[in-house]
């Protein structure tokens, strides 16, 4: 089983919603360890849905939080 | 080839786009001018735990098998870090205060669970993992707005820059932050053991920036609500016209 199939198992990626080709390549890069975390937070992956308002380049103006 | 860095970037890419969206949500409030102090208030608590948990983590480097070979560079690296970052709650505190909210307000309430809890995993890695964990949270946690956004999002919203001083500090203080770190993880002799435990703890640090920031938007609600649950800054009307410092 690939990792994305881990994942879609899982219901971290909807089959109606589904990843791009970067990220199925990312996806398939993880270790199992990292799928493992994966499942266990829950992510949800895939920009498709949630960064439908998010322009390109926002994540990065707006930054995150800084320490 | 693919490097430390742009592994832990591509995953975190991956997972952070609901994060993404809470924080394009708080960024872009219609009520931006009064959610600003709650914004800053979840802030101060991820922020003044910072330092404390990288000196933390450096003596946590002590602890660890002999031969690991970044442990003592890693210590260095906390240190020095710790000391940058040394004091940075401080800008919140004063943020918060030009809205009218006295610091010894601030510091009397208790901060948010979630934050608790991003900070806290940390710690559990620390202990009983590898202190190199650390490294996934100031990967996800170090990225300042630019100061191109921040003079948008003042002239948007009528804030001070003045009141934005944590976040304006950092903007121009950090401008290349991300590129410095990403540098430095690169050169780092990790074992796939600290590659994997990096991108677990960016993970996790993802999923609970995700309920602090959601806590923002939830707690703003409340506050705005006069049904809603009490908390310190429900009263009085916080006030813009309070900030009078200058950057």
């Amino acid at each position: 089983m690939t990792n994305v199939e881990r994942l879609q198992q899982a219901g971290l990626v909807q089959t109606h919603i589904p990843l791009t080709d970067d990220e199925i390549k990312s996806v398939n890069a993880l270790s199992s360890a990292e799928i493992d975390a994966l499942i266990s937070v829950r992510a949800k992956l895939g920009d498709a849905f949630f960064q439908r308002k998010v322009k390109d380049g926002d994540s990065h103006r707006m930054g995150t939080v800084m320490v | 080839m693919m490097t430390h860095s742009r592994r832990v970037r591509e995953t975190v890419s991956l997972v952070r786009g609901r994060l993404d969206s809470l924080i394009r949500d708080v960024w872009f409030h219609p009520r931006l001018s009064e959610l600003y102090p709650e914004f800053l208030f979840a802030i101060y608590g991820v922020t003044a735990s910072s330092s404390p948990a990288m000196r933390v983590a450096a003596e946590r480097c002590a602890g660890v098998p002999a031969g690991d070979p970044i442990a003592a560079w890693l210590s260095t690296y906390y240190l020095e870090h710790a000391e940058e970052e040394s004091g940075h709650e401080q800008w919140l505190l004063d943020d918060l205060a030009s809205f009218g909210i006295p610091r010894n307000l601030a510091l009397q309430r208790l901060p948010y669970a979630s934050v608790a809890a991003l900070v806290g995993v940390q710690y559990y890695w620390m202990f009983h993992v590898h202190p190199i964990a650390f490294l996934g949270y100031i990967a996800v946690l170090e990225e300042p707005a630019s100061m191109e956004f921040l003079e948008t999002v003042s002239r948007r919203t009528g804030i001070p820059l003045a009141s934005m001083s944590a976040h304006v500090m950092h903007a121009k203080l950090d401008p290349d932050h991300v590129a410095e770190f990403d540098a430095t993880l690169d050169a780092l002799p990790l074992t796939q053991q600290h590659q994997e435990l990096i991108s677990v703890s960016a993970i996790a640090t993802v999923a609970h920036l995700e309920h602090v920031f959601s806590d923002i938007l939830e707690h703003f609600d409340r506050i705005s609500n006069p049904a809603g649950a009490a908390t310190i800054f429900t009263a009085p009307r916080i006030a813009l016209a309070s900030a009078s410092r200058e950057l």
